[in-house]
C-alpha cells in the first residue's frame, strides 16, 4: 500500500522529467531565438543609444539606405536610388512607392522629416541628436537660434522625393543611414498615444508599435521577451524568410551560453571569456570571431604632474605586452594595438608608432629622471567593475611592476562612479573603449579633438584640431586619409591614450542559421538571414 | 485586535517616509546621474533631459515633488525605460518575484519540515547526524554557488531541467530550489530542536508509554510546539525570499523585482529605486503584521497593547 | 557577586562540548595558517603566470592555479585572512553600536527604552540589503566603507538582546547598592553592567561573523566587494564558479574552505550559545 504510493510519486515526477525534456529546443521551428544582452530601454528610435536596441530596430525600421552586411557599401533600402551633388553637400532621395508602414500606410518623404525634427526638437532631447548635426542648419534648430524647421536642409520636395542639404561634404553619410537615429516613424501614432516630442509615450509597447521594417512589433513583455513578426506589408516581404524573430534580454553571459549550449538559442548577444577555449575545440562551426571597429585603450589624465611629460606616457604605452593579453587573458583572436583607429574602415592605414620595447621604456622612464622606476609615485588605474577589465589590469600592473618598477595600483568603480571620475578628470589611467558610431576613421579621432567631451584626458593640440577640422571640410577620399593618417600621428606621438587591443566581435551562431555574414560592424541584416531544415541526427 | 491593527497600519505611514526619505538623499548624493554615459552626451542634451525630468530644481523641491506624487500612488516615470512608468514596471514584475519567493517558501517548509521531524524522531543516531550537517552546511552555502551547480548537473550534464527562463513549470523547479536552500536548513534546524523540546515533557512522554502511535504524538503534539517559534523565523524569512532573489533571478533569468532592482542602481535610475524600495518595505511591514497577528493566535498569552 | 548572573568569558572555554573545542581549534589552526603559511612561501598571492594559466592541481600547485597563473594556494590562505578581516571589523562596527545602543536603552528605560526600541523596530523594517547595495554602488572606493556598511546592517539584533540583558541586570542588587553608594551612572554602566554583558557578546560575534562573511560574498558576486588584487573567498567563488565547468579547482577548493570555515564558526556559535543557555537557564 505504502509503496503503492511511493510508485505513483515516481511515475509523476518522472513524466514531468520526460515532457520537460524535450519542448524547449529550437530545432525545427520556423523561430530564430536571440540571445540579446540586456534590456532594451524602449523601442523608439530616437530615444534609444545602445547598441541592444539597435539591433531589434534594425529588424523593425529601415533607413533611407542600408549596408551589405558583407561589403559595408550602401545599398537602396526605402529610398530606391539617390543622387549626390558634385560637391557632395546635397542629397537627393527617390523613396520607392510601395514601401509601406506595418499599418498599410506608405512611407512618405514627410515620414523622415518628422523623425528627424523630432530628434532636434529640444525637449525630447535625444541623446546622439548630434549626429543629425551635418544636416544644414540643423544644430541651430537644435539649440534654438532657428524656430522653423523648414529653414533646416531637409526638404520633402514631394511625397516620395527628399532632399537633403548637408553642411558640409560628409563622406560616410550614406553610411550612416543604418544607425537608428536617421529611420523615419510614424507621426500619428506617436501622437495617438501622447506629446509627439515627449519621451515618456507609450506608443512603444505591444500593440501601439508602427514601424516600416521587415518586421513589427508582435509582443513586448519587459525583461522577459521581444518578439517580432514578418511585416506583411514590407516591400520586399518577399525575401524575408524567417517568419518571427524572439529576442531574449539575458544580460549574463554564463546563462546566455548555457542557454544556447542546450539549443535554446540560435545566436547570442556575446560570449563568455572562459566559453571560448571550449567552443574552439567543441565546436568550432558556431563561433564566430571576426575583426570589430572597437579599440580598448588606457586613457592618461595629462593634466595630473606626474603624466604631463610625454615620454613618461610613452614609456607606459612601450612597456606593455600586448600580445601576451590578447592571447593568454583575451584569447578570442583580439589584435593588439599598436595604433588607435583600427583596421578594415575603408582605404584608411594607420600609422603604425607603437611598440613593445621594454628597454627602450626603461629608458624613457630614465630620462626622465626616474632611474630604475626610484621616486615615481604609486600611481593607480580605474576600471568599470567587471572580469575583463580586472584581468587586463592586473596584467598591465604586474608588466609595469616588471619592466619600469613602479607601483600601480587598482581601482575598481561602479560603471557611472567611473564615468563621473572619467568626467572630471578625477583619475590617473583609467581603462576606456571607443565602439564607432560609423564606419569613418573620423568617428574615432574626432574624440580627442580639444573641444570634444569625449577628450577627457585633459589632452589638446592646435596642430591636431586643425588637421581634423581640415579632414571634416575635404570631400576628397585621399587627401582626406592623408590629413587624418597625419592627425593620428600626432596622437600616437603624444599618447594621451594607450591602445590595447582592437575588440572582436564575439558571438555564437548556431548551424541551422544560413546567410549570415560577420561584419566590422556587428550589423546583422534579419531579413537575409535562413534558417536550414535540420533533423535531430544531424544535431547530434 | 482590530484596534492593534489600525493603530499597526497608521505607523506604517512614518516608517514609510521615513524610508522614502532615506533613499531618496541616499541616491541623490551617489556620483553620477541617470544620463551619464560612456560615450559623451551632449551638453544641450544633458540640460534639456535634467529640466525634462525636473532634476535642474533644488533637491528640497524635488523632495517634496517627489512625496506629493507618492501620496497619489505616483512614482514617476522612470529614467531608464522612458516608455513605462515606475508604477506599471513594478506591478509588472511583483507577480513574477512572489511566484518565486512562493515556491521557494513550499519548497523550504517541505523539505525543512520533513527534515526537521525525522532527524528529531531519529535523534543521535546516523540520520539525524546525516541531516542536522545537511543543516548546518545548507546555512553556509550561497545561493551562486548551489544555483550554477544546480544548473550544472541538472540542464547542462543530465539535460532533464531547463537552463533558464520562466515560463513553463519545469523553469521554475531550479530556482526555487536555489532560493530555498537556506531556508529549508533553517527551518530543518528549528524545527528539530522544538521537536526534541516537546519530547521531553513529560505528557509526551506518558502518551508515548501508554502505547500511542508515536507517529501521531508527534504530528500531533509536536508540530504545534513548533509552529510557534516557525512562524517568527518565517516572517523575516518570507521577506527575505521576496527581497533576496537577486542573484537566483540573475542567474535563471527570471524577470523579477530584484534583478530589476540592481540594474536600476547601476543605472541611478533615481524614481526605480526609491519605488523598490518602497514596494519592498511596505512588504515587510505587511509580513510583520502577519506574523504578529498569527502568533496571536498561537499564543493567546501575548496582548495587543 | 556580578558572577552569579553571568559566565566570564574565561569560564566558558573549558566548559564547551568537544564539538564545540574541535570548532575553535580547527579555526584558529586554519585563521593561523592563514598568517604564517605565506612567510614560508616564496610566490605571493598576485603573482602572474600569463603563460602558465590555469593548471590542475599538483605537486608544485597545491590547489593549481587560476587564470592568470596565480597560486591558488595562497590566494586561498589570503583569502581566508580578508574575509577574516571583513568579518572581525565589521562585527566589531555592530558591536560597538549594538553594545552601546542596547546598554544605554535598556539603561535609562522608560520613555527613552521605548522610542529607541522603536526606532529598532523601524530599522528592521528597512531593506537593508538594498540600502548595502546602494552604498556600495555608490561609495564603493573605500575598503572600509565595506565593513561599516555591513556592520551597520548587523547592529540590530545584537542592541536587542543587550537591551533585554541590560534590563534583567539593572534588576540585581548589586546595581542598587551601587546606586546607594552614589556612584554615577557612567561608572555603573561602564564597570558593572558592560563587564556582565561579554558572554552574550561573545555569542552573538560568533554567529555574526559566519552572516558578515556570507555578506560581503554576497557583495562580491554583484562585483561589489573587495577591491582587486586583494581577494576575499567570496572574490574567489565567484571566481571559480565562472569556470567551474572548465577548470573545477578554482571552485572546489575555496568554496570547501569557505564552507568549512563558516561552519566551524556556526558550531562554535552554537556549542557558546548552548553553554550560556544553561548557565543563565
Amino acid at each position: 500500500m505504502q509503496y503503492q504510493k511511493y510508485k505513483i510519486l515516481f511515475i509523476i515526477i518522472s513524466g514531468v522529467f520526460c515532457f520537460s525534456c524535450s519542448s524547449y529546443k529550437t530545432v525545427n521551428t520556423d523561430e530564430l531565438f536571440v540571445g540579446n544582452g540586456a534590456e532594451v530601454q524602449d523601442l523608439d528610435p530616437a530615444t534609444v543609444s545602445g547598441v541592444t536596441e539597435h539591433r531589434i530596430l534594425s529588424a523593425l525600421f529601415e533607413g533611407l539606405t542600408s549596408l551589405d552586411p558583407e561589403t559595408l557599401e550602401p545599398i537602396p533600402a526605402v529610398a530606391e536610388r539617390w543622387e549626390v551633388s558634385d560637391d557632395k553637400r546635397f542629397y537627393t532621395f527617390f523613396i520607392r512607392r510601395n514601401a509601406y508602414w506595418s499599418n498599410g500606410e506608405p512611407v512618405t518623404a514627410k515620414d523622415f522629416i518628422n523623425s528627424w525634427e523630432r530628434i532636434l526638437s529640444p525637449k525630447l532631447s535625444s541623446e546622439y541628436s548630434y549626429l543629425l548635426f551635418c544636416i544644414k542648419n540643423a544644430k541651430d534648430f537644435f539649440e534654438g537660434r532657428i524656430e522653423n524647421f523648414s529653414d533646416v536642409g531637409a526638404i520633402a520636395i514631394d511625397e516620395h522625393t527628399l532632399r537633403v542639404e548637408l553642411e558640409y561634404p560628409t563622406a560616410y553619410f550614406l553610411k550612416m543611414q543604418v544607425h537608428n537615429i536617421w529611420y523615419p516613424i510614424h507621426r500619428k501614432t506617436i501622437e495617438k498615444y501622447g506629446r509627439f516630442d515627449e519621451r515618456n509615450n507609450p506608443w512603444t509597447h505591444t500593440g501601439n508599435h508602427v514601424s516600416n521594417g521587415p518586421y513589427q512589433l508582435e509582443e513586448w513583455i519587459p525583461n522577459k521577451i521581444i518578439r517580432v513578426r514578418k511585416n506583411p506589408y514590407y516591400w520586399n516581404k518577399d525575401s524575408v524568410a524567417i517568419e518571427n524573430i524572439s529576442f531574449y534580454p539575458i544580460d549574463n553571459q554564463m546563462t546566455e551560453e548555457r542557454l544556447f549550449r542546450i539549443g535554446y538559442l540560435d545566436l547570442t548577444n556575446t560570449i563568455p571569456l572562459r566559453k571560448l577555449e571550449y567552443y574552439k575545440i567543441k565546436q568550432p562551426q558556431s563561433l564566430v570571431l571576426h575583426p570589430y571597429i572597437g579599440v580598448y585603450y588606457y586613457r592618461i589624465n595629462v593634466k595630473n604632474p606626474i603624466f604631463s611629460n610625454p615620454s613618461i606616457r610613452k614609456s607606459l604605452a612601450y612597456s606593455i605586452d600586448r600580445k601576451q593579453i590578447v592571447e593568454y587573458i583575451l584569447k578570442g583572436g583580439e589584435q593588439p594595438a599598436l595604433y588607435y583607429v583600427p583596421n578594415g574602415i575603408g582605404k584608411y592605414k594607420s600609422p603604425q608608432k607603437i611598440i613593445y620595447d621594454p628597454v627602450y621604456a626603461k629608458q624613457l622612464l630614465n630620462e626622465a629622471g626616474y632611474i630604475d622606476g626610484k621616486n615615481f609615485p604609486t600611481i593607480e588605474i580605474l576600471f568599470n567593475t567587471s572580469e575583463a577589465h580586472k584581468l587586463i589590469a592586473e596584467a598591465i600592473q604586474r608588466m609595469w611592476k616588471k619592466h619600469l618598477n613602479i607601483d600601480v595600483k587598482l581601482l575598481n568603480q561602479d560603471w557611472k562612479v567611473y564615468l563621473s571620475s572619467m568626467n572630471q578628470l578625477d583619475y590617473q589611467i583609467a581603462r576606456s573603449a571607443w565602439i564607432a558610431d560609423f564606419l569613418d576613421p573620423i568617428n574615432f579621432l574626432e574624440c580627442f579633438l580639444s573641444y570634444s567631451g569625449n577628450n577627457r584626458t585633459g589632452w589638446e593640440n592646435k596642430q591636431y584640431d586643425k588637421l581634423v577640422e581640415q579632414a571634416y571640410r575635404e570631400s576628397n577620399e585621399d587627401k582626406r586619409n592623408e590629413l587624418l593618417f597625419q592627425a593620428e600621428e600626432i596622437l600616437l606621438e603624444e599618447l594621451p591614450i594607450i591602445p590595447i587591443y582592437f575588440y572582436t566581435w564575439k558571438i555564437l551562431v548556431s548551424s541551422r542559421v544560413e546567410n549570415f555574414y560577420p561584419n566590422v560592424l556587428g550589423y546583422i541584416r534579419w531579413q537575409e538571414l535562413k534558417l536550414k531544415e535540420i533533423t535531430e541526427n544531424s544535431v547530434q | 485586535m482590530k484596534k492593534y491593527i489600525i493603530r499597526k497600519l497608521f505607523l506604517f505611514i512614518p516608517i514609510l517616509l521615513a524610508i522614502i526619505t532615506l533613499t531618496f538623499f541616499m541616491v541623490r548624493l551617489a556620483p553620477g546621474g541617470p544620463f551619464d554615459r560612456d560615450k559623451n552626451v551632449p551638453e544641450e542634451v544633458q540640460r534639456n533631459l535634467e529640466e525634462y525630468y525636473h532634476l535642474d530644481e533644488s533637491l528640497l523641491k524635488q523632495y517634496f515633488r517627489y512625496l506629493y506624487g507618492v501620496i497619489q500612488f505616483d512614482f514617476g516615470p522612470s529614467f531608464r525605460k522612458p516608455s513605462y512608468t515606475i508604477r506599471e514596471w513594478i506591478f509588472m514584475r511583483i507577480p513574477i518575484s512572489f511566484e518565486l519567493g512562493i515556491y521557494s517558501l513550499i519548497f523550504a517548509l517541505f523539505v525543512g519540515c520533513t527534515c526537521g521531524v525525522v532527524s528529531a524522531f531519529y535523534q543521535n543516531t546516523w540520520i539525524d547526524t546525516c541531516l542536522t550537517s545537511f543543516a548546518v552546511l545548507g546555512i553556509c552555502i550561497p545561493s551562486f554557488v548551489i544555483g550554477p551547480i544546480l544548473v550544472l548537473v541538472f540542464a547542462l550534464h543530465w539535460e532533464i531541467l531547463p537552463v533558464a527562463g520562466w515560463d513553463f513549470p519545469q523553469q521554475k523547479i531550479l530556482p526555487s530550489i536555489s532560493l530555498g536552500f537556506i531556508y529549508s536548513a533553517y527551518i530543518t534546524r528549528i524545527i528539530r530542536s522544538s521537536i526534541i523540546e516537546v519530547l521531553k515533557k513529560d505528557y509526551i512522554r506518558t502518551a508515548i508509554s501508554k502505547g500511542a502511535s508515536v507517529r501521531r504524538v508527534i504530528l500531533i503534539h509536536t508540530l504545534k510546539g513548533a509552529l510557534q517559534p516557525l512562524v517568527t523565523f518565517l516572517g523575516p524569512a518570507t521577506a527575505g525570499l521576496l527581497t533576496g532573489s537577486f542573484i537566483v533571478e540573475t542567474i535563471f533569468q527570471i524577470p523579477g523585482l530584484g534583478r530589476e532592482f540592481v540594474e536600476a542602481t547601476f543605472n541611478r535610475d533615481y524614481t526605480m529605486i526609491i519605488g523598490i524600495v518602497f514596494v519592498y518595505a511596505l512588504l515587510i511591514l505587511l509580513l510583520n503584521l502577519i506574523v504578529d497577528i498569527i502568533q496571536g493566535y498561537l499564543d493567546p498569552r501575548i496582548s495587543y497593547e | 557577586m556580578r558572577t552569579n548572573i553571568s559566565v566570564k568569558f574565561h569560564h566558558i572555554l573549558p566548559e564547551l562540548d568537544k564539538k564545540g573545542k574541535w570548532a575553535l581549534f580547527l579555526l584558529l589552526f586554519i585563521i593561523l595558517s592563514s598568517f604564517i603559511v605565506p612567510v614560508f612561501l616564496n610566490v605571493t598571492y598576485d603573482e602572474q603566470n600569463l603563460e602558465l594559466g590555469a593548471v590542475k592541481p599538483s605537486s608544485k600547485h597545491w590547489f593549481g592555479t587560476d587564470l592568470l597563473g596565480r597560486d591558488l594556494f595562497i590566494r586561498t590562505l589570503y583569502g581566508i585572512k580578508i574575509s577574516f578581516w571583513v568579518g572581525l571589523c565589521a562585527t566589531a562596527v555592530a558591536l560597538l553600536i549594538g553594545v552601546s545602543y542596547g546598554s544605554i536603552s535598556g539603561y535609562i528605560g522608560g520613555w527613552v527604552d521605548t522610542w529607541m526600541m522603536y526606532i529598532v523596530d523601524i530599522l528592521y523594517t528597512m531593506p537593508f540589503t538594498m540600502f548595502v547595495i546602494i552604498l556600495m554602488t555608490f561609495f564603493g572606493r573605500n575598503f572600509y566603507l565595506l565593513f561599516i556598511a555591513i556592520g551597520a546592517v548587523e547592529w540590530l539584533t545584537m542592541a536587542r538582546i543587550v537591551r533585554g540583558k541590560v534590563l534583567s541586570i539593572k534588576q540585581q542588587e548589586y546595581i542598587y547598592s551601587a546606586k546607594a553608594l552614589g556612584f554615577s551612572n557612567t561608572h555603573i554602566l561602564f564597570r558593572h553592567i558592560i563587564p556582565n554583558l561579554l558572554n552574550i557578546v561573545v555569542v552573538y560575534t560568533t554567529l555574526t561573523i559566519p552572516q558578515v562573511i556570507l555578506l560581503e560574498a554576497f557583495l562580491s558576486f554583484l562585483g561589489l566587494g573587495v577591491q582587486p588584487p586583494m581577494c576575499s573567498l567570496g572574490v574567489l567563488i565567484r571566481e571559480g564558479v565562472e569556470v567551474m565547468e572548465e577548470y573545477p579547482w578554482l571552485i572546489i577548493f575555496p568554496g570547501a574552505i569557505f564552507v568549512l570555515t563558516l561552519l566551524l564558526l556556526n558550531v562554535l556559535g552554537d556549542s557558546f550559545q548552548e553553554i550560556s543557555n544553561e548557565k543563565i537557564g
